[in-house]
């Protein structure tokens, strides 16, 4: 494999890798600093908006990225290498390694990662439900709240949110046949028709939480490393009436924050 | 006090810190990578006219501090929340004896909370005695994520924590201060899950809990504790700042606060020396929820402003409001 084609690979490979908590591509998040790819080796820096960021997401990332790019057929040799973060050399050298989780942070783990990347499968099922649901009821003024418990997944419109939230009911095993109900817990069952109100305001906190924890994490990779206002690319709650993209890098003040049906890029996969 | 079209506000800042992070004092490359996200977090959410040169972040001094807070920032009365941080720094983050001289200095204006550390068991206990006779404590925070050791944060519900707490119950220490910070052991759970605050609310009721930054980056699980918790409080330390780059962010935040919590039981405070009140209580005073949004968030009204911004904090902490200045109906605590 060519080394154009190599790195082309390697960078649709780390389209595939997610920031658990923001629930988008390291990509599009900017958090991938370099990559190079010659004679088979791929060599992948990666960049985070603080030292101080989780380092149980930071390994998780960075593992996620190094099994993605092993898979590449033309991929002999791949290193990943996190820059910048407290714990770098601990993460640099369990990832060296191949140590696992455990193999890495040693006492400080008791249990594997899959718990807590459950626990954010669920965050972004819930927060793909709300979109969908609250982009529905500015879309038909006479769909009253209480009402929600009776839409079905068939009563959405094909936009991004509802691609975004068949995705995330997918990975988490739930139905995704046009009958089945919308609002519901993370296993599935619908809410008693009483607490509907309470269940949708409940979503749009868990929504809100990964939206201003998205809005956060790219403004300080972009004060912390400037050149990386370049490589993100803009969350759909930034583009403001009319669909223009607002320029990485610039604070956006006053985002169509509702509006959900004009990004150009999809970034909920 | 600040005024603005005949309304008069008493201000709280509810969570202000002296702070030396000079290279000197600097114990390891964390005490830097430690001020420089904080220098980060002040360059990404302040206005341009407000931004400080590097050196003057590293550290304040008293002097200065009484100038932005209470000369320039329309602040009546502050309240330190020192983080200790004595893995990164030689004599700490936060300056236990400049801060205390300093609210000895100006008495009525300035409130010194400190901060224990449960890890330091029997003896820290004892330290929190003689802490609480010498400061005359009404509140401590809490940084759950400082290193010690090998050990790299503790939870509210552990047994040793329920230990002190049970002594600031006895010590009249009855406004604890928690603040969730990115690192903890295990590694494999959320850092920034406030599960154990819940515990601990429910087990103290005689306590309030102010979490700060409003649980962000975990909204959603701090308002569904709040919402069942009446102890359970919010501090805007971080979040009220988006109020300048997202104000419908910032829109969102403060119209779930109220919702789930209600207006009495979220306070303003500016995170001194992270930004400066000034700028955030005059935007406040200011800020409307958009008009497309009020389908979402009632618009805010002149009470819940002065509640936030120091009747609240004020009521917290028995501070005095000067006649004229508080409502018709006391805020509640």
């Amino acid at each position: 494999m060519s080394a154009a084609r190599l790195e082309a690979a390697a960078r649709a490979a780390l389209d595939t890798v997610y920031d658990p908590e923001l629930d988008e591509p390291i990509t599009d998040l900017g958090f991938v600093r370099s990559l190079t790819a010659e004679d088979g080796r791929v060599t992948v820096h990666l960049r985070l908006p603080t030292s101080f960021c989780s380092p149980n997401f930071a390994y998780l990332m960075a593992s996620d990225a190094k099994d993605a790019l092993n898979a590449l057929p033309g991929a002999r040799e791949v290193t990943v290498l996190l820059d910048d973060h407290h714990d770098s050399a601990l993460i640099n050298r369990g990832l060296a390694a191949d140590a696992g989780y455990r193999g890495t942070f040693g006492p400080e783990a008791e249990q594997d990662l899959e718990e807590l990347r459950g626990v954010f499968r669920r965050k972004a099922h819930t927060a793909a439900m709300e979109r969908a649901l609250t982009a529905l009821l500015r879309a038909r003024p006479a769909l009253a709240e209480e009402q929600l418990g009776e839409v079905v997944l068939g009563d959405l419109p094909d936009t991004s949110a509802t691609r975004a939230l068949l995705r995330r009911r997918a990975a988490l095993g739930l139905g995704t046949a046009p009958a089945d109900p919308v609002l519901v817990d993370d296993d599935g069952r619908p809410h008693p028709p009483g607490e509907i109100p309470l269940r949708l305001r409940f979503a749009r906190s868990v929504r809100i939480s990964i939206d201003g924890n998205a809005h956060f994490c790219r403004g300080l990779l972009r004060t912390r490393y400037p050149q990386s206002a370049a490589d993100q690319s803009a969350r759909p709650e930034e583009f403001p009436p009319g669909g223009k993209p607002v320029a990485a890098g610039e604070p956006v003040p006053a985002g169509e924050l509702f509006r959900l049906s004009a990004p150009a890029k999809e970034n909920v996969s | 006090m600040y005024s603005k079209d005949g309304e008069n506000y008493f201000v709280v800042d509810a969570h202000v810190a002296l702070w030396d992070a000079r290279r000197e004092n600097q114990r390891n490359i964390h005490g830097k990578q430690f001020i420089d996200c904080f220098y980060d977090y002040h360059r990404n959410l302040s206005p341009a006219s407000e931004l400080w040169p590097y050196e003057d972040f590293l550290y304040q001094g008293g002097e200065r501090l009484m100038k932005d807070l209470f000369t320039d920032g329309y602040v009546d009365h502050a309240i330190f929340q020192p983080a200790h941080l004595g893995a990164f720094y030689h004599t700490g983050f936060g300056q236990t004896e400049e801060a205390f001289a300093l609210t000895r200095k100006h008495p009525g204006r300035l409130t010194y909370n400190h901060c224990f550390d449960p890890r330091f068991e029997e003896a820290g206990l004892r330290q929190l005695r003689e802490d609480a006779a010498r400061f005359g404590l009404k509140g401590v925070k809490l940084y759950t994520a400082e290193w010690k050791g090998d050990s790299r944060g503790y939870k509210l519900s552990d047994p040793w924590t329920y230990r002190y707490l049970e002594a600031c119950r006895e010590l009249g220490i009855k406004n604890i201060h928690v603040h969730k910070g990115p690192t903890i052991r295990p590694l494999d759970r959320d850092a920034f899950d406030v599960a154990d605050v819940d515990a601990a609310a429910t087990d103290f009721p005689d306590l309030n809990f102010v979490v700060e930054h409003c649980g962000l980056p975990r909204l959603e699980d701090f308002c569904w504790i709040a919402t069942q918790e009446p102890n359970v409080h919010a501090g805007l330390a971080v979040a009220i700042p988006f109020i300048h780059t997202r104000p419908r962010y910032f829109a969102q935040i403060i119209g779930e606060l109220l919702y789930w919590l209600d207006e009495d039981r979220i306070q303003f405070s500016s995170d001194y020396a992270l930004w400066t009140p000034k700028w955030i209580v005059e935007r406040f005073v200011d800020f409307r929820i958009p008009d497309d949004m009020t389908g979402e968030y009632p618009q805010l009204t002149v009470a819940q402003k002065k509640k936030i911004l120091g009747l609240n904090a004020a009521a917290m902490y028995d501070i005095e409001v000067p006649a004229g200045l508080g409502l018709a109906e006391p805020a509640v605590v």
